[in-house]
């Protein structure tokens, strides 16, 4: 409960984190509630169908965005589109987050070599150009489900979240009630769930923002070159069908402009979630005695 | 749409004249604007009418036919007027011309104009012409080969090409499988070659073939086997030399090949052997790698950037609806129409069964396919080859009403209920398994090979045969394929010049097991004696004898009853060529020959073509 | 200073009492070097672990290099030959892919250090595969690190800017656009910016480097061209980075707002701007140059894209190209070098550092 208030006092202090939080619930209810829209939408018909409707509609009453090269209605594509990439992003943003912390916990707590050797590991991760090996993996991946999507763009997004929560587990490791709790003989993994994690929690959730982000960031690189996953239609793709039929001399340029500012928004979104957090518990960031 | 531009307008907008174009641009398209309110509002005005983007009508304030067309510049290092520019894949090679090696010539660069066969077979009028060999004569007993070579014929460097090179190419070539067109044919068959005079080879068999000479004729693409100069190769390793500028003997010589462009100049070659027979007229022929954003390449076509390709079905209709003059369309039907493959194996199942194969005959919708799937109208296809002149004479009108091919779901019905009936939950089993089929297709989801198996896999669920259909990518849907784990297939087959190179193909001694890789014979283990013995005497006949009918006749019933293969439909594919600076192109009406530019039959195209007039932008 | 005895426990007295020799000696003397030894060899660690890493991330990926070719070109060209077994042995050989995995690793790692030797290329057989990257390297040189340098220093001073004039209207519109627009792909506003300029109003061109009718040489015509041409994809990428870096460096400049240092410089009397360009900025712009070097990686990955759609003869199109032909040499080849250009920059900005910064303390 206390928790919960907490939670709702650090949003209302800043209005970055509630706008960002705003426009991402929005989208996750639209996506929640996207078969029950296409089901609107379609009434009787599959509109995400191969063949549904005639191809190459323009917009009318009927298909709000006109309808693609095969005949498949654009509004529903991209409604369910959105659905995808935000599991997507969710999945491997957990998926990331998890492992995240768990690295960052065990090297930042226990130190030594053991932190020497895993932060160089995440530290080359991190450096290293790693959209070749993307790629690479892309090859695997032509008929794979949405959940193995997620896990496999979460192998490349996890250092991001490591990175940043080792490095306030090891500024945290160093404060008193710390030391305090060290004192009264409590295991490690004691302390490390009833001090630490709640202290913590915030950049817990910078780490998902930035991987959930870095992981669709990804995935609609990889698609917009045409070396996506089939299968899994989410915005990336739907783009990458737009450069590829030349939908903009078509004329049909809400299958290229909607992916666009959604995905546009989507990531703003997170990024404000990012800055936002940072701000709340960065309180120097905020304002500065007599400002 | 083939109107002629006016030529009597003075000099036309430049596409340099920025507010030109932009007022140009934003009236002609009027649901893509510069700006979102130009967007918005044509976004409403939209709303109230529906329509495909492509049959938009032309403005009511613009005639319709002389719509005036912005020339852009092509960025080529020669004179627009004396180029015919074409419009081709990704280029990655660009400083290698051998063949033999694995990447070691560009494909669709141009070569082919440079590259002469000894026979030219045109699909488009039916005939076999003579080119660099004047002609061709088996012994009685199809063990020897005399051909003839044109003693006007020489190599681009002015060395005289004749029956030497041709018993160097043969001989270099066919204990050499691990080159590229070595082995083989040339293995197989091939003993010796004699040259009693420069003009004359002749080939001794270690085994008798009528068809030896097909190696040498341009029927589909390029030759199987080209000609090579002697005085080049003799002294080179045939795995390293590049042969770059290429020496050939054709109408066209390489000038340059510009990497960062992505491009292929070719001019023509003063000193061309045949150039009594054959007068290019384009001075120079670009090859060029096409965008892979087809706003951009079809925003090219528009402004005759391009003289051939370059521009997509969907743009090119548009295009044509809103009044574009210099648009001329010319379809023309791929060597291999799109088929099913069906396994023949017993260890399949129900597949085994002859009537399995007629009941996806009769749930194959060929017209709708022709129709909608398809990007451009084609018919369906009856006969597992194309519809060509020359391929008439393998029809048997007869056979092909005996055995009817129709879109009948209650005929199919009624073939599976015999073979696998309906079990008391409803589901069709044979043998007491219900049965399930796997479709596979090498194409991508978004691609016409993957809807058509679609729609067939929609069509069989209404007669209770569910069916699971994938997508595979390359090597993967390879191995699979070769292996025969499939149920039914969805690409493509045919053959070059006659059926029995088909049907050798599906002899039971070539099936393996299923597991183990096919090697590229008989994909799909049919098994039938009889057709063995019928195709196997054929092998040795010359298709167009009299002897040779009655087996073809044979072998085709016997087709037509087992179905290894569903054709589906004729794979039509559009060629688009601009009108702006040369004309005479091939057209639906006059088709004198393949529209396709990346078969040598193109420089026949380009001896008959004639510039416009029409000069290049500054 | 050397050590006493002490009186209870017996010690070596010419071991704890002579001063320390050799090169533990030298090393103890020069922090700065011993600092710099063992950040080099935790370079040639790093460098090793990412090779190897991609090396076998590569080789396990399905499909057949050889085969694959074959297959395209029987599809797109009726291509005739027969796959022989000869011919696919023979270049499973040529190009490495014969033996188990671990022989092939240490072959090519081999041929790779001893030689500098690639191996062959695919998509260009015969030429190796460093001369396919050498021919590309040069415009991805000039394109990245043209735009990503660009894109810092802009960033950085219109972000110091930013923070330094906290909650002024233009600085918190730049942040809100910035944070609005800081992670869009480039490639995103590649698509715009070639819409708008090159389809729309033609002012610019969409594709290629250089205008094919200039023979390439170091004439002011061929620079032109290429600048030209350079222009959109440069924007595309220095567009967003500026967006990136303009936030992180507001992130580092607004916390040493309040320092004691700027109100004392403040109090003397010194202008705005010299105390930003004096005092603020060497505070922020230091950890900038650290993160510029990891950031490189990143403005690799988001440049692949960007070289891909305006068709820019570059490494990024080189990479797709053997991607999509199964090239392992030329894909090991392309990668490798971009780890190695990002972990030899960061190092040698890591080297930097205390030059620059005399803050910085290199513990043990």
């Amino acid at each position: 409960m206390r928790l919960l208030h907490a939670v709702l006092r650090t949003i209302r202090n800043s209005r970055r984190l509630a706008t960002g939080l705003a426009i991402l619930a929005a989208m996750i209810l639209v996506a929640l509630f996207s078969p029950l829209i296409i089901k609107l939408i379609g009434g009787g018909t599959n509109p995400i169908e191969v063949a549904a409707y005639e191809k190459w509609l323009v917009p009318s009453a009927d298909h709000l965005l006109g309808t693609d090269q095969f005949g498949r209605d654009v509004f529903a594509m991209v409604i369910s589109a959105l659905s995808v990439s935000l599991q997507i992003g969710a999945i491997a943003g957990v998926i990331s987050t998890v492992v995240g912390v768990i690295v960052a916990f065990v090297s930042g707590y226990k130190g030594g070599w053991i932190d020497g050797v895993l932060s160089t590991f995440t530290g080359v991760l991190l450096v290293i150009p790693t959209f070749p090996l993307l790629v690479a993996l892309s090859a695997y991946a032509k008929n794979v489900t949405l959940f193995q999507v997620g896990v496999m763009i979460s192998i490349f997004a996890w250092p991001f979240a490591a990175k940043t929560i080792r490095s306030q587990v090891l500024s945290l490791r160093s404060r008193p009630y710390v030391d305090l709790a060290r004192v009264t003989k409590a295991r490690d993994m004691e302390i490390i769930v009833t001090e630490l994690l709640p202290n913590l929690l915030p950049f817990i959730g910078v780490g998902f923002a930035s991987s959930a982000l870095g992981a669709i960031f990804g995935l609609v690189g990889l698609e917009v070159i045409g070396l996506g996953p089939g299968g899994v239609i989410d915005l990336g793709h739907i783009i990458f069908n737009a450069i590829n039929t030349g939908a903009l001399t078509l004329g049909a340029w809400p299958m290229f402009v909607v992916p666009i500012v959604l995905l546009t928004a989507l990531f703003a979104a997170l990024n404000m979630v990012n800055i936002g957090l940072e701000e709340v518990y960065n309180p120097r960031l905020r304002g500065v005695a007599g400002e | 749409m083939n109107t002629e531009s006016p030529r009597n307008e003075g000099p036309r907008p430049q596409y340099e004249d920025v507010e030109d174009v932009v007022r140009y641009q934003l009236s002609r398209r009027s649901l893509v604007g510069g700006g979102a309110a130009a967007a918005l509002t044509a976004f409403l005005a939209a709303c109230s009418d529906s329509g495909s983007y492509s049959d938009k009508p032309a403005d009511t304030n613009k005639p319709a036919a002389t719509k005036s067309i912005q020339i852009g510049k092509a960025n080529i290092p020669v004179p627009r007027d004396q180029s015919v520019i074409v419009g081709q894949v990704e280029y990655t090679v660009f400083d290698s011309f051998n063949g033999m090696i694995p990447n070691g010539s560009p494909n669709g660069a141009g070569v082919e104009l440079a590259t002469e066969p000894l026979f030219f077979l045109s699909f488009a009028t039916g005939k076999l012409t003579p080119w660099l060999a004047t002609e061709y004569k088996y012994n009685d007993d199809h063990t020897e080969l005399t051909m003839k070579f044109d003693p006007k014929a020489h190599w681009n460097d002015g060395k005289p090409l004749g029956a030497n090179d041709f018993r160097f190419t043969v001989m270099a070539l066919k204990d050499r499988p691990d080159l590229f067109g070595g082995g083989g044919e040339l293995k197989e068959f091939v003993k010796d070659v004699e040259v009693p005079d420069p003009q004359t080879a002749v080939v001794k068999f270690l085994k008798p073939t009528p068809r030896f000479h097909y190696n040498f004729i341009a029927a589909i693409a390029g030759a199987p086997n080209n000609i090579m100069p002697e005085h080049i190769w003799k002294s080179q390793d045939l795995t390293k030399y590049k042969d770059n500028p290429p020496v050939r003997s054709g109408p066209y010589k390489l000038k340059q090949a510009i990497r960062n462009q992505k491009m292929f100049v070719w001019e023509k070659d003063p000193n061309y052997w045949n150039k009594d027979k054959l007068d290019v007229k384009p001075q120079y022929v670009i090859f060029q790698s096409t965008s892979k954003q087809l706003d951009q390449a079809s925003l090219s076509f528009e402004r005759a950037e391009f003289d051939v390709g370059s521009i997509d079905t969907q743009h090119a209709t548009q295009l044509a609806n809103t009044g574009y003059p210099n648009l001329v369309t010319t379809q023309f039907h791929d060597p291999n129409p799109r088929v099913m493959w069906l396994n023949c194996d017993p260890a399949r199942g129900v597949m085994a069964e002859p009537k399995m194969h007629w009941a996806i005959n009769y749930c194959l919708d060929r017209e709708k396919i022709g129709t909608s799937v398809w990007d451009v109208k084609v018919p369906p296809a009856n006969y597992p080859w194309a519809d060509y002149p020359t391929n008439d004479k393998w029809k048997n009108d007869e056979l092909a009403n005996k055995y009817k091919f129709e879109y009948n779901l209650d005929k199919a019905a009624e073939a599976l209920d015999e073979i696998a009936p309906k079990n008391a939950a409803g589901k069709r089993t044979y043998k007491g398994k219900e049965i399930n089929l796997e479709i596979i297709t090498p194409a991508q989801v978004d691609k016409a090979e993957y809807a058509i198996a679609n729609v067939l896999k929609a069509d069989l669920a209404k007669v209770g045969v569910p069916c699971t259909l994938r997508s595979l990518s390359g090597s993967v849907h390879d191995e699979k394929f070769q292996r025969g784990e499939y149920d039914i297939d969805s690409s493509w087959a045919g053959f070059a010049i006659d059926p029995a190179q088909l049907y050798t193909d599906w002899d039971s001694s070539k099936a393996q097991p299923i597991g183990k890789n096919a090697a590229n014979k008989n994909k799909m283990r049919f098994r039938d004696p009889k057709f063995d013995e019928v195709s196997r005497k054929l092998s040795g006949m010359d298709p167009n004898s009299e002897e040779a009918k009655p087996l073809l006749d044979e072998a085709l019933e016997i087709y037509f009853q087992k179905l290894p293969l569903l054709p589906v439909i004729q794979t039509g594919y559009p060629q688009f060529f601009n009108t702006a600076f040369w004309k005479g192109w091939p057209t639906d009406e006059d088709l004198y020959e393949v529209p396709l530019n990346w078969w040598p039959h193109f420089t026949l195209i380009l001896g008959k073509i004639e510039a416009t007039g029409q000069k290049g932008p500054a | 200073m050397t050590a006493e005895a002490p009186p209870v426990v017996t010690v070596d007295k010419s071991q704890a009492s002579a001063p320390p020799t050799g090169v533990r000696a030298w090393l103890s003397r020069h922090p700065l070097a011993a600092y710099a030894i063992r950040r080099f060899g935790l370079y040639l660690v790093e460098l090793w672990g990412a090779l190897t890493i991609t090396f076998f991330f590569f080789r396990l990926m399905p499909g057949d290099p050889v085969r694959t070719l074959i297959q395209t070109l029987q599809q797109n060209y009726i291509y005739n030959a027969e796959a022989s077994a000869e011919l696919i042995a023979r270049y499973r050989t040529e190009f490495g892919l014969d033996g188990n995995l671990f022989s092939q690793y240490i072959k090519y790692m081999e041929k790779l250090f001893l030689h500098g030797d690639m191996g062959p290329s695919l998509i260009n057989y015969p030429t190796p595969a460093q001369t396919v990257i050498l021919r590309a390297l040069p415009w991805t040189i000039a394109l990245l690190g043209i735009s990503a340098v660009l894109a810092w220093i802009l960033g950085v001073i219109i972000g110091a800017i930013a923070g330094w004039r906290r909650g002024k209207l233009g600085s918190r519109i730049t942040t809100n656009l910035a944070i609005a627009l800081a992670h869009v792909p480039y490639f995103f506003v590649a698509l715009i910016l070639v819409y708008v300029f090159a389809y729309t109003l033609g002012m610019l061109p969409a594709r290629s480097a250089y205008d094919s009718s200039i023979t390439p040489g170091i004439t002011p015509e061929f620079i032109g061209s290429v600048l030209k041409y350079g222009l959109l994809p440069g924007l595309s990428i220095v567009v967003i980075g500026t967006f990136g870096w303009i936030l992180s460096t507001r992130m580092l400049m607004v916390p040493i707002l309040g320092e004691d240092y700027l109100v004392y410089a403040e109090a003397k009397g010194l202008k705005g701007s010299r105390i930003l360009t004096r005092y603020a900025l060497r505070n922020c712009y230091l950890p900038q140059i650290t993160a510029f070097g990891i950031s490189l990686g990143f403005i690799f990955n988001g440049n692949v894209l960007v070289e891909q759609l305006f068709n820019y003869p570059g490494l990024g199109t080189t990479l797709v190209t053997a991607i999509q032909q199964l090239d392992f040499n030329t894909i090991l080849g392309v990668t490798n070098i971009a780890i190695f250009s990002v972990l030899t920059a960061v190092l040698l900005l890591d080297l930097l550092l205390p030059l620059l910064d005399p803050r910085v303390k290199y513990w043990k």
